[in-house]
């Protein structure tokens, strides 16, 4: 941090904490005016379009699943789904249920590590989970508990909860038992209790005064709320299969970030992916207890407050809670763990829900199914520029305190999207640069 | 959680080169250890880390590292009276690893009443399947270690 003669104050942080990634963050403010704001992301270009290149289209789960720790689940799931979706393959009944299940544990698991080990440390002024678990030991102790739950249900679908194993292009290598899925059901009606207390509990925390006119971009599936399947659709009329995401969004390389932006059509304007785009384009697919917790929590059918995505990320960990339970009950075994699917040479899209929003993936495979082409897009490269957006409003709010405060609240406002830079390059450093 | 009295837990992930050494060392030691003794592989994630070693009276912890220091150098940590240094808290998604799992339960008042920490610092992580020569050294020494540091097989813990 600096103050020249002529007004220039310039703030470094070379570090973002609790992100998944590394990067940096510039802010440029002359004459107290914001002029520019950069979200830079120094993590290495991961190539793994090139990668799936000449590998077996069955290959593509399991290799893609290892793109990001955190949500190998959608990953697996985009990719089984556009490998499908082109060899004209589709996968219903207790199979589907047992994808859908599958995305539950990683919604739980990855959203309760964000509520409580990255982001509420933020609103209650602590530098760490660690720190906030010496003066809150109960809500850190929830959030371990949740997060055992979501983690469980992704051992017990697909082997073990990091790089799952189990999934496969047609659908699992194994089905569970019903007896097994029934072991489940007294943790996650205990589980039901901790993310209804989670819930409530975000809703008492001190949000900053700050709204935003997004663009919101999510699936939306007619009769559920979307984890696996839907249209592509926006609050501004935007309704599109996913086959036709080509045409109304495009990546563009920025100079200073090795993540790919990606920006919508023609306009290049930024859009906003995740959980708060899926709860305002999909709150009339909760059940009503859900949607009626959510409104308790201080939320309407829309959130545009970014900084209570904890809320909506809250209310997420309910629904999924909610429909692992509704999915145990009612689960009989597929007679088969898997149909058979043939190559077939084409093009196949598929985007699914991951944690923090829409995961596209195209692949373009020959007749024996080797693999010429692949394009995935993750959430965090979409939303890149709409933290800039963000940060660029919402710093031109505070320009009076101080380089500190800024620099945390801008820490905030970038976690309020549980960025996760190795997906989308697959870390953060903030400079401030104040004349 | 577990109602063992010792618990020995490799950490790492066997397709990463050195980050293997804790998974490779508890393989050997499987079926060598002392009745009330356990040895189990472990991803590191932390919620599950905290959980498996409840009811542990010892835990060990041992895992492969990367803190500048030379390849094959061996760490001791008495995880009971000190933190993990800065400079191995650096790798874990999302900021939350094994250091962050430590101090956790250091904060809720969950660690067990004994945590040795054996790190042995790597030379390569890329992706395979071998460890590099540094650290086949390193292996066979923390196993004498940990096999000396044991009750011999046949004896049973009080």
């Amino acid at each position: 941090m600096s103050d020249s003669q002529d007004g220039t104050r310039t703030i470094k942080v070379d570090y973002l904490a609790r992100v998944e990634g590394e990067g940096a963050m510039y802010i440029k403010i002359r004459n107290n005016a914001l002029e520019d704001v950069k979200l830079k992301i120094f993590e290495p270009p991961r190539f793994f379009e090139a990668l799936l290149r000449g590998r077996d289209f069955r290959e593509a789960p399991d290799i893609t699943s290892r793109i990001c720790g955190i949500c190998p689940v959608a990953y697996q799931m985009s990719a089984i789904h556009a490998m499908e979706d082109l060899c004209g393959v589709r996968v219903q009944g207790a199979l589907r249920e047992l994808r859908r299940l599958f995305y539950c544990g990683e919604w739980i698991s990855s959203h309760t590590l964000h509520i409580y080990m990255l982001h509420a440390p933020d609103f209650l002024g602590y530098p760490s989970a660690v720190e906030m678990a010496k003066d809150h030991p109960e809500a850190v102790e929830r959030g371990l508990a949740l997060k055992k739950i979501g983690n469980d249900i992704m051992n017990l679908v697909s082997g073990r909860e990091i790089h799952p194993v189990n999934a496969k292009v047609g659908g699992f290598y194994r089905a569970p038992a019903r007896s097994e899925l029934s072991a489940l059901r007294e943790k996650l009606l205990h589980a039901r209790e901790l993310a209804l207390q989670t819930v409530e509990w975000t809703g008492t925390l001190d949000f900053p005064e700050f709204q935003q006119d997004y663009t919101f971009v999510a699936l939306r599936h007619g009769n559920e709320y979307p984890m696996n399947e839907g249209r592509i659709v926006s609050n501004r009329g935007l309704d599109i299969p996913v086959s036709a995401y080509d045409e109304h969004f495009e990546e563009q390389h920025v100079d200073y970030t090795n993540a790919l932006h990606c920006v919508m059509k023609p306009e290049g304007s930024s859009y906003h992916v995740g959980p708060m785009a899926r709860y305002a384009l999909n709150f009339d697919q909760l059940p009503s207890d859900i949607q009626g917790a959510a409104k308790a929590a201080g939320l309407g059918s829309v959130c545009t407050n970014p900084f209570q995505s904890i809320s909506v990320r809250a209310v997420e960990v309910l629904y999924a809670v909610d429909e692992a339970l509704r999915i145990i009950e009612t689960y009989a075994p597929p007679e088969e763990s898997s149909i058979i699917v043939e190559p077939k040479a084409g093009t196949g899209y598929a985007a699914t829900e991951a944690p923090r929003g829409l995961l596209f993936h195209r692949y373009t495979i020959d007749d024996d199914g080797i693999i010429k082409d692949a394009n995935i897009v993750p959430p965090t490269s979409q939303n890149q520029k709409m933290i800039e957006d963000d940060l660029r409003s919402f710093v031109s709010t505070c320009l009076d305190k101080t380089d500190d405060e800024i620099q945390y609240l801008s820490e905030q406002a970038i976690r309020n999207y549980d960025p996760c830079i190795s997906c989308a390059t697959h870390f953060l450093k903030l400079e401030i640069d104040r004349e | 959680m577990t109602t063992t009295h010792t618990l020995i837990i490799g950490i790492g992930n066997r397709y990463r080169g050195d980050d293997a050494f804790g998974c490779l060392v508890v393989a050997e030691l499987s079926g060598r250890l002392p009745s009330g003794v356990q040895c189990i592989e472990h991803d590191g994630e932390p919620a599950a880390l905290m959980d498996c070693w409840q009811g542990a009276q010892k835990v060990v912890l041992i895992d492969a590292v990367s803190s500048g220091a030379q390849a094959g150098k061996i760490f001791h940590f008495d995880l009971a009276q000190q933190s993990l240094p800065e400079q191995f808290s650096l790798y874990s998604t999302h900021a939350f690893g094994v250091p962050q799992a430590i101090e956790l339960a250091r904060a809720l008042k969950k660690l067990p009443p004994e945590i040795a920490f054996i790190g042995v610092e790597g030379a390569c992580f890329d992706a395979g399947e071998t460890l590099s020569t540094p650290l086949l050294k390193a292996k066979e020494a923390v196993i004498t270690e940990v096999l000396n540091s044991l009750p011999p097989k046949n004896s049973s813990h009080a």
